[in-house]
């Protein structure tokens, strides 16, 4: 009927009664597009308690909530309001809610506009995906994390490298902008875009054949799709940073993307992307280890205007697949490491005095890093799970030493390298509430065994992950002062954990990946509140109020994690449904 | 499996060589026993007759097929209450599925032919087994993501699967242990529905696929539970040498097709039969049979037999010579009652009935006509029948046999002219099941109120056709199409046939329905409402919203004094066809689910 059924599963299933009539099917007509108030950039600079507008629901990544209708004292009331199954492919999808209606991002390139308080279809915009999509892009064209609303639009990256903006009463195509030739620059968008004062920004991983043309930073205009702006991500001869590849020439530099969803501070109008490790990972492979091949796992704070590079920041020279995309946390707060607890501090840093920084978890290493937002100066750093792939940062000039008994040298060596390209901390993103000043990230305990084999895959890695040795569990979640850079708490658990949500009721929501969705006590880490979903918590959730009753959304499918680690946790075996669910308190 | 295919593609494309990647749902090793089964205890008769109302270990609760459960921890009282307590996602296909739940362990039948042991507490999987099916299996026999439920006896598991064999597995571990063919499923035949188990014997129908070319029809078997061994087989058409063998206008054995038994028997160890019930012939049309107006026993009929040798105690034949597809194999409920139809609402009842007489019978809507048949259990004799939603194509019952007369008009005639029937070909009533209630003697079952355009889709008959029809789902006539109400729960007393109360509403409703000690009637529809009412009078009590079609089959069970509600959603299912009828409405069926659902624990 509805087309819910993958056109190849539906000619799977053969309907013996008899031979029907065809009827085409009918949507029902959404709300009158005289009732919608268009979303202004004020409305997304400072959202309304009841909206959730972008992927972390503000412009700085928190991912927090004012909402606390639920909170410490009632969450163990809960209860199940509505759930809906979601397209087939692997879902990591993240609702919007916008008066009411949720819209919501669905594998390959589905999105539907959903009643929020029932879950009943407005309209579904399904976008034709190229029959050849996958030979260029890979599995990865089903990711579809997140979108955004602006005006009267709803606005999305596609799989095959488009912009395109959706009207949001109807689903109607109102504009498309190619960005990259699928076919000659293949990239995967993966990840949607946010809007930066009426610009959409976005970013992309670049598939390693396309060389370094299609990976870029992109900014087009709302109203018109017209591109404004292209920032790439790797330097061309002439320009600053061409000499950190050596002698590599132009087009082999490949696979420096920026494949989760920037943060905009729209007072500095900076906005902060975080880049991938290169492809080849091993630097002997590219040119030699002693080159940095700018601007791989870095932080780009660009001029939201023209693109421009601001300043930047390079995390890890990687060898090892530890990608450094990961959600920018834009805090204002006082800075007070605490020596005991932070490794690596900037020697100038006056200890309290208030900053205006970058933080949060950016790359797969765990380590925490503490930057000037407006200047780029490093201001502290400290690992969380264990990792070896980091020796030192020097304090005064945030200079990262990588350990050199695990940067491979040459083809066939092999490492016991921590943690592995599955994290410590992968895209499920963290969380930072102001009420605690803290930040609580899903992380997990993983080492490799990693052998450099320049024949193989993306990376020229073959790794086998295991637990880290010593560690009993593989999952946690950890909670992080960001004044002091302390941790607060941490759960430990079997199952490997996922995206989190902190709210206004003293909560932090996050899943894992045995299908378990939890409330935790921001304070102390307790569970308050725990329910088994059956599939992995893949989703980000979020929460949003309508007709002052709050609401609690959580997706669940599968990812490439949820499989790839799956060996690591082999009596934990949940089932692997596209569902997503919303919970609220009895009415 | 494209979910799994879909998952494959992502993984090698990331193709890390050595990346260990283990598969979804393969059990770690096949045989350790999980510790929640390790003091399992063996499933006895007594059991089966008698069942503990914590457990739910047959299809529909009991071999009366009643689908009530005694429980009433949660009740009309607290039933707003209810909470989702765990969830968990199912194999891709439709769902028709009734778990089934002992000693805390539930055992989920999956399309597929796999078979999952899970925590009932909890969700978590114990032990998974799956069959290796034939690749061409799908195209075969049409039954490859259809599956309703497993049963259990003894020590053991039993499944009948899509390539046609019965298989036995350790209820401990998943393990294989028999497995006996049944039939050649490249005959298109399989089954969709577990076994009925009786002293000992698995008593198991068939689904034959229309266009199966099996001389003879379809075939109810019985098997050894112990070794698998055939221990008898009857055929569903009656050959040529047989009683009812006059019933098919000189048709040779070849010709005599389908009558497919596709679910599941009751079983009255009083009387000790068995009963179960079959569907039309293949092709439909009378006109392309070439059997004339012949009656085509045993088609549409209920029939009485000995469990222990198969034998044929009494028949009943609900639809001779059927042109509209209108199956009569669903749930035969036995209850005991005083038996009083009310002449003001029952309209065809046999003279001979003494009114307040107790009596067993055979009861329910057994057909998709949506007639409730009252039948005499040990003699089969008509008692009364009446109808519920809107019928055309029987003029009338005859009241002493209950022989129904054909409204000739409703027979497909040509390819270009269609015929309005009615009910639709997926009823009336279809497989999701009534439930009967001893708590206020009333049936209550799940009904559609539509009709179809039926016309010939072929104008000569080929030998291993299909039904050879076409049809388009209508509204009844003299309806509003913006505003009728499609789907409908019926409350209808057992003793008078009077309707206690009729739930009404536009969306398709084609799901099982559930009855409980707690005075409730639980339901589902196709946009995704699953709904507690009232058992006594129908108020709607407490709903809830689910992922896509709650076309499963609600059932509860309790485990450490807390009482669990259970029902599938999500999947597929033909009651989607309906929504053509209400073009407003529509849902998502992409993610089978079942979701388990109780009272705050205390």
């Amino acid at each position: 009927m509805f087309h819910q059924c993958l056109a190849k599963r539906c000619t799977l299933i053969m309907l013996t009664v008899a031979t029907l009539w065809a009827v085409p099917p009918t949507v029902a007509q959404a709300q009158s597009d005289i009732d919608f108030r268009p979303v202004t950039d004020e409305m997304l600079q400072d959202p309304p308690p009841e909206h959730w507008l972008m992927w972390r629901r503000t412009l700085d990544s928190w991912g927090y909530s004012p909402l606390n209708q639920i909170d410490r004292n009632n969450a163990d009331e809960l209860r199940l309001v509505w759930t809906r199954a979601l397209n087939p492919g692997s879902n990591q999808g993240t609702p919007l809610v916008y008066d009411g209606i949720m819209y919501m991002p669905n594998p390959s390139d589905v999105i539907q506009a959903i009643d929020a308080v029932n879950g009943d279809l407005q309209w579904e915009h399904q976008r034709d995906q190229p029959e050849d999509l996958t030979d260029y892009v890979s599995g990865l064209a089903q990711i579809n994390r997140n979108i955004a609303i602006y005006d009267r639009l709803i606005i999305d990256t596609s799989a095959d490298d488009y912009v395109f903006a959706l009207d949001a009463t109807s689903g109607a195509l109102v504009w498309e902008t190619q960005i990259l030739d699928y076919q000659k620059l293949p990239a995967h968008q993966s990840s949607g875009p946010i809007v930066a004062n009426g610009k959409i920004i976005s970013g992309r991983g670049c598939m390693p054949r396309s060389g370094p043309d299609a990976c870029v930073i992109t900014a087009h205009d709302a109203d018109t799709g017209n591109e404004i702006w292209r920032r790439r991500l790797i330097p061309a001869p002439g320009e600053p940073g061409d000499e950190t590849w050596g002698s590599v020439p132009y087009e082999e530099r490949r696979h420096v993307g920026s494949w989760m969803v920037p943060s905009y501070d729209p007072a500095l109008n900076l906005v902060y992307v975080g880049t991938s490790v290169t492809s080849p990972a091993p630097k002997f492979l590219v040119g030699g280890v002693n080159f940095t091949h700018l601007y791989h796992n870095s932080t780009l704070a660009l001029d939201a205007d023209n693109g421009e590079i601001s300043w930047y920041y390079q995390h890890l020279n990687d060898h090892w697949d530890l990608d450094h995309p990961f959600e920018r946390l834009l805090v204002d707060t006082a800075v007070a490491p605490n020596p005991s607890a932070v490794s690596w501090i900037n020697p100038r840093l006056r200890t309290g005095e208030r900053r205006r920084v970058v933080t949060g978890i950016p790359g797969k290493t765990g380590v925490v890093y503490t930057l000037d937002r407006e200047t780029g100066e490093f201001l502290w750093a400290t690992p969380t799970v264990s990792q070896n792939v980091i020796s030192n940062i020097d304090g005064a000039t945030g200079t990262v030493t990588e350990n050199t008994e695990v940067v491979f040298t040459a083809e066939g060596q092999e490492v016991m390298a921590c943690p592995t390209w599955q994290g410590g901390k992968d895209w499920e993103a963290g969380t930072y509430s102001p009420l605690t000043n803290s930040m609580y990230m899903p992380l997990r305990h993983t080492c490799g065994r990693m052998m450099a084999a320049a024949d193989t895959g993306w990376y020229a890695l073959r790794v086998r992950t295991q637990i880290t040795p010593g560690v009993d569990q593989l999952g946690t979640i950890r909670a992080i002062s960001v004044e002091t850079g302390e941790t607060i708490w941490t759960h430990d658990q079997e199952a490997f954990t996922m995206s989190l949500m902190s709210t206004g009721g003293g909560l932090v929501f996050g899943g894992d990946a045995n299908g378990r969705f939890k409330a935790l006590d921001h304070d102390t880490g307790e569970v308050l509140w725990e329910i088994n979903l059956g599939s992995p918590v893949t989703g980000f959730p979020i929460t949003y109020a309508v007709d002052g009753r709050q609401y609690v959304a959580i997706s669940t499918g599968r990812s490439l994690n949820t499989g790839g680690l799956r060996h690591l946790t082999p009596d934990l075996q949940p089932s692997a449904g596209n569902n997503l669910f919303v919970f609220a308190l009895p009415e | 499996m494209v979910i799994s295919r879909l998952l494959a593609s992502l993984i090698v494309c990331l193709s890390f060589a050595w990346l260990g990647v283990t598969a979804y749902g393969q059990p770690t090793s096949e045989s350790s026993v999980p510790e929640l089964l390790e003091s399992f205890v063996p499933v006895t008769d007594e059991m089966l007759r008698s069942p503990d109302p914590d457990n739910w270990i047959s299809f529909r609760n009991g071999y009366e097929l009643w689908g009530y459960s005694s429980l009433d921890q949660v009740n009309a009282d607290n039933v707003d209450q209810l909470r989702l307590v765990w969830a968990r996602a199912m194999q891709h296909g439709y769902q028709e599925v009734e778990p089934i739940v002992y000693e805390g362990v539930m055992f989920l039948a999956n399309v597929e032919d796999i078979v999952q042991a899970l925590d009932a507490t909890t969700g978590d999987l114990l032990w998974e087994y799956r069959r290796n099916l034939p690749d061409n299996i799908a195209n075969v026999t049409g039954t490859r993501y259809r599956y309703r439920n497993v049963s259990i006896y003894d020590d053991k598991i039993f499944l009948a699967t899509n390539d046609a064999f019965l298989v036995a597995l350790d209820a401990r571990t998943g393990t294989l242990i028999w497995e006996t063919q049944r039939a050649d499923y490249r005959e298109r035949v399989a089954q969709t529905a577990g076994p009925t188990i009786v002293k000992g014997k698995l008593i198991t129908g068939s689904r034959c696929n229309p266009s199966s070319p099996r001389p003879g029809g379809c075939f109810i078997t019985a098997h050894d539970v112990d070794t698998g061994e055939e221990i008898w087989r009857i055929n569903t058409a009656a050959t040529p040498d047989q009683p009812g063998g006059d019933t098919w206008g000189g048709l040779p054995r070849s010709a005599r097709r389908h009558a497919s038994a596709w679910m599941v028997g009751s079983y009255d160890p009083e009387l000790d039969l068995v009963y179960w019930g079959t569907g039309p012939p293949a092709p439909l049309p009378e006109t392309l049979r070439g059997a004339g107006k012949a009656d085509l026993l045993f088609t549409n009929s209920t029939l009485a037999l000995d469990p222990d040798t198969g034998e044929m105690a009494w028949y009943f034949q609900h639809l001779p010579r059927d042109n509209w597809d209108l199956d009569h194999v669903f749930e035969r409920m036995i209850v005991e009652t005083n038996v009083s139809p009310n002449p003001e609402v029952v309209p065809w009842i046999n003279p001979n009935v003494q009114p307040g007489e107790m009596r067993k019978i055979i009861t329910g809507i057994p057909g998709k006509t949506g007639l409730v048949w009252t039948l005499d259990a040990e003699t089969g004799e008509f008692l009364w029948a009446r109808p519920t939603v809107y019928q055309n194509i029987m003029t009338g019952l005859d009241l002493e046999t209950g022989r129904p007369s054909i409204d000739e008009s409703t027979t497909p005639q040509s390819v270009e002219n269609a015929v309005l029937a009615c009910p639709h070909l997926l009823g009336g009533k279809n497989q999701p099941s009534g439930a009967y209630s001893p708590d206020t003697k009333a049936l209550y079952n799940p009904l559609n109120n539509a009709c179809m355009d039926l016309a010939m889709s072929v104008e000569v008959a080929g030998p291993s056709d299909g039904y050879d029809i076409r049809t388009r789902v209508r509204h009844v006539p003299g309806v509003d199409a913006d505003k009728a109400p499609v789907g409908r729960l019926e409350a209808v007393s057992a003793s008078t046939g009077a309707t206690l109360w009729t739930y009404e509403q536009r969306a398709p409703i084609y799901g099982s329905v559930l009855a409980t000690g707690g005075n409730l009637v639980f339901s589902g529809d196709v946009v995704r409402r699953f709904r507690a009412l009232n058992a006594e009078n129908g108020s709607v009590l407490w709903e809830t919203i689910l992922n896509g079609p709650v076309s499963g089959r609600p059932m509860t069970y309790s485990v450490n004094g807390r009482q669990y509600l259970a029902i599938g959603s999500g999947g597929l299912t033909q009651g989607t066809s309906f929504l053509q009828l209400t073009p407003e409405l529509n849902t998502p069926s992409g993610s089978n689910t079942l979701f388990v659902f109780a009272l705050p624990a205390r």
